[in-house]
């Protein structure tokens, strides 16, 4: 059985961890989960490991122990029950190890008692809505104490307190902050390749730095929190300010979703956009032009000349709506294009590059087909295309009045030769979502010929039946690569996971359920071409 | 006859010290409540130094404490009168066996790293971070007081662990909190 646990889907499994923490797993996901833990040692291992993680984020972050019971003060009142354990210590050895030298190398390093009590000290007083002060006077005394008679003590512990001078306070880390010059910092990628070498999620980006993105994705968020997506091939340049990136080619999400990271600046060659809040989509491919698409919220746009100076008054552009910078004739109204736009790195978009125009149904009505759909945002139906004159018998998955699904017995069905087609391409795309259930009805106004939905099916036909020009992916075993990424995936309909499809109604009618998880599912449809 | 144990009571309390991170986030796998895993630490190292005679020698130490933190956990649920444990036994025992093999590591040195890690990370996941640690907001409180989406905060949070799991692994190669 296949590892549950793959590296393209870590993240969705860290999710499912930090779920099940939080108590809000269904309990189907939960006994999912339960399975999947038994399956996989590595799940097992990424569970553990976030388990730790917290817990060390907790004793880093929750409290600040010995400085902050010293910063108290003196108190004093009867004993808090929270802290018996170290009040029991006391009066059965006296205080813990006092005046006790450590000799040898199992004995207890006082500071290690020191620490531990005063670490549970700072947890009684951090848990509590009014510090027991009174509580933890004894205790805070003894901890005090303790600090004064070890103070001077040598440590023998190889390791402990190596770099501070004896008596250094066991927390007396100074506060650190995020250096001046760094502007931004890489925050997660997939299956990035840099010109200048590896990078690594996590790793500081500063002023005037150029960073060439030759395959996969990138995520890079700004000191003022805007994350800029950015889609290879492409060149960035870090500008020296904490919330602008210069996009030199490529492509590029901005992504402003706080209040800090508002007026997100992306400087490109033909123009400047600055966000006003939340997504845009800037296309700098094309030597010639750059093109800014708003997903969500509003930018601001200024033209830039061939010379590099700002050409016209600032425009401002909302949701749905695209322009075109082009030094020739300014900033000009383009097409508006959603899904071409990654938008999120580990669950990025794949969008057959269908050339040509009208190549997508845009959802409007429309006198060739209509679309029912629980997540219509999620549906995308491509003409590929128009009276295709098939030379030889095709084959396809499924045809005429038929189901096809799990308990099913599949058929051997062939399209004749000698039919025009018209071919479309349903496309279901999970955009940033972890999953997205697709459960769709298209009606033609023609019969349904042949319904190509298996992956292996739609890689054969891509060639002969798919629209010129399209990258599609390449399929290995389970993966499949596109743009030089590598996911796991199913690209057709995975019907022994319960996708299934079905051509009712006297055969016009196409009934699809399925679960696209990281790319896309998709059924290539045959319908009799419209002028025969 | 009282059993004598080779286990002395300072080895108890260094072994709490060196195994503190790692049973809090064993009692926390079992509570599910990072703050009452921590709250019942307290009690498992009172147990444990009141009834160290009972731990047997040094190798079988530390599965002795996880029984006593095992036992807490079990206490405080039927207290707290949560729902049992969602996780089913045997997903448990195996989670056992790879606690069992977890290696103690100098906390300092581990919290010194993960500071350190903590500060290359952005603003905004430092801000999430302190909102879940310092805060204790959970993820549907941080969605609510960032505007956004739960999932958003999830995947977020995920993304951070990720990064700070990398800069441990780079900074302490042997960590097991940062091994995936």
């Amino acid at each position: 059985m296949a590892d549950p646990l793959t590296p393209d889907n870590r993240l969705q499994w860290l999710n499912t961890i930090q779920r099940y923490f939080d108590q809000d797993l269904t309990p189907a996901e939960l006994e999912s989960f339960n399975a999947a833990l038994q399956g996989s040692a590595e799940l097992r291992r990424l569970f553990l490991q976030y388990s730790k993680q917290s817990s060390a984020l907790l004793e880093v972050l929750g409290v600040q122990s010995f400085n902050s019971i010293q910063s108290l003060g003196p108190v004093s009142s009867p004993r808090d029950p929270e802290l018996d354990w170290v009040t029991e210590l006391e009066q059965k050895d006296g205080p813990v190890d006092q005046g006790r030298r450590t000799t040898d190398k199992d004995a207890v390093s006082a500071r290690q008692v020191i620490s531990l009590v005063g670490y549970l000290l700072g947890r009684a007083l951090a848990s509590k809505p009014v510090f027991k002060v009174y509580g933890v006077a004894a205790a805070v005394l003894l901890v005090v104490t303790l600090f004064l008679v070890f103070s001077g003590e040598e440590d023998r512990s190889p390791h402990r307190f190596a770099d501070q001078g004896a008596g250094t306070p066991v927390q007396d880390d100074p506060p650190v902050g995020l250096p001046s010059a760094i502007v931004a910092t890489l925050t997660a990628q997939h299956s990035a390749q840099w010109a200048e070498g590896a990078l690594a999620p996590g790793s500081s980006l500063h002023p005037n730095q150029t960073l060439t993105l030759t395959a996969g994705f990138a995520e890079i968020t700004t000191s003022r929190g805007a994350v800029a997506i950015i889609e290879a091939p492409a060149t960035i340049e870090l500008l020296n300010n904490d919330n602008a990136i210069r996009l030199h080619a490529g492509r590029l999400v901005g992504i402003c979703e706080t209040a800090s990271s508002k007026g997100l600046l992306v400087r490109t060659p033909h123009m400047d956009i600055t966000d006003l809040s939340t997504r845009f989509g800037v296309d700098a491919t094309q030597a010639d032009a750059t093109r800014v698409h708003v997903l969500e919220g509003e930018v601001e746009v200024v033209g830039v000349s061939a010379s590099g100076q700002t050409a016209d008054e600032p425009k401002r552009l909302t949701a749905g709506h695209a322009l075109q910078g082009d030094p020739s004739v300014g900033l000009i109204a383009v097409a508006f294009e959603q899904s071409s736009f990654t938008q999120d790195v580990e669950h990025f978009s794949y969008r057959p590059q269908v050339q040509g125009h009208d190549a997508i149904w845009q959802g409007q009505a429309s006198g060739d087909l209509s679309l029912h759909a629980r997540e219509a945002a999620a549906v995308q139906i491509f003409i590929e295309r128009k009276g295709v004159l098939l030379k030889r018998d095709t084959a396809v998955d499924l045809a005429g009045d038929r189901v096809w699904s799990k308990g099913s017995v599949p058929g051997k069905h062939t399209v004749e030769a000698g039919s025009r087609v018209d071919v479309y391409l349903l496309h279901l795309d999970p955009m940033r979502k972890q999953n997205v259930r697709g459960d769709y009805t298209v009606r033609f106004d023609r019969p349904i010929l042949g319904v190509i939905a298996h992956q292996d099916t739609l890689v054969a036909t891509d060639e002969s039946l798919g629209a010129p020009g399209t990258t599609h992916p390449v399929i290995t075993g389970r993966h499949a690569t596109i743009f030089n990424v590598s996911i796991e995936t199913q690209r057709g309909l995975d019907i022994a996971m319960s996708d299934s499809a079905a051509i009712t109604d006297g055969g016009s009618v196409l009934h699809v359920k399925s679960n696209a998880a990281s790319v896309s599912d998709q059924v290539r449809v045959l319908v009799r071409a419209m002028h025969e | 006859m009282s059993k004598i144990s080779s286990f002395s009571r300072e080895q108890t309390v260094r072994l709490m010290l060196n195994r503190r991170g790692a049973l809090i986030a064993y009692l926390y796998t079992y509570v599910c409540d990072l703050y009452a895993a921590e709250d019942l630490f307290q009690e498992v190292a009172l147990r444990a130094v009141e009834k160290h005679p009972e731990i047997p020698d040094e190798a079988s130490a530390y599965a002795w404490l996880r029984s006593v933190a095992r036992n807490c956990a079990i206490d405080w649920l039927r207290r707290n009168r949560r729902q049992p444990i969602a996780l089913d036994a045997q997903t448990l025992d195996l989670l056992d066996r790879q606690w069992a093999q977890d290696q103690a590591r100098d906390s300092n040195e581990l919290h010194e790293a993960l500071s350190d890690c903590i500060t290359q990370l952005t603003p905004r996941a430092q801000q999430f971070v302190e909102q879940r640690f310092k805060n204790q907001m959970n993820a549907k409180e941080i969605a609510e007081a960032t505007g956004l989406k739960v999932d958003s905060v999830y995947t977020a949070f995920s993304r951070i662990y990720t990064v700070l799991a990398e800069c441990l692994r780079a900074k302490l190669p042997e960590t097991e909190v940062g091994r995936g």
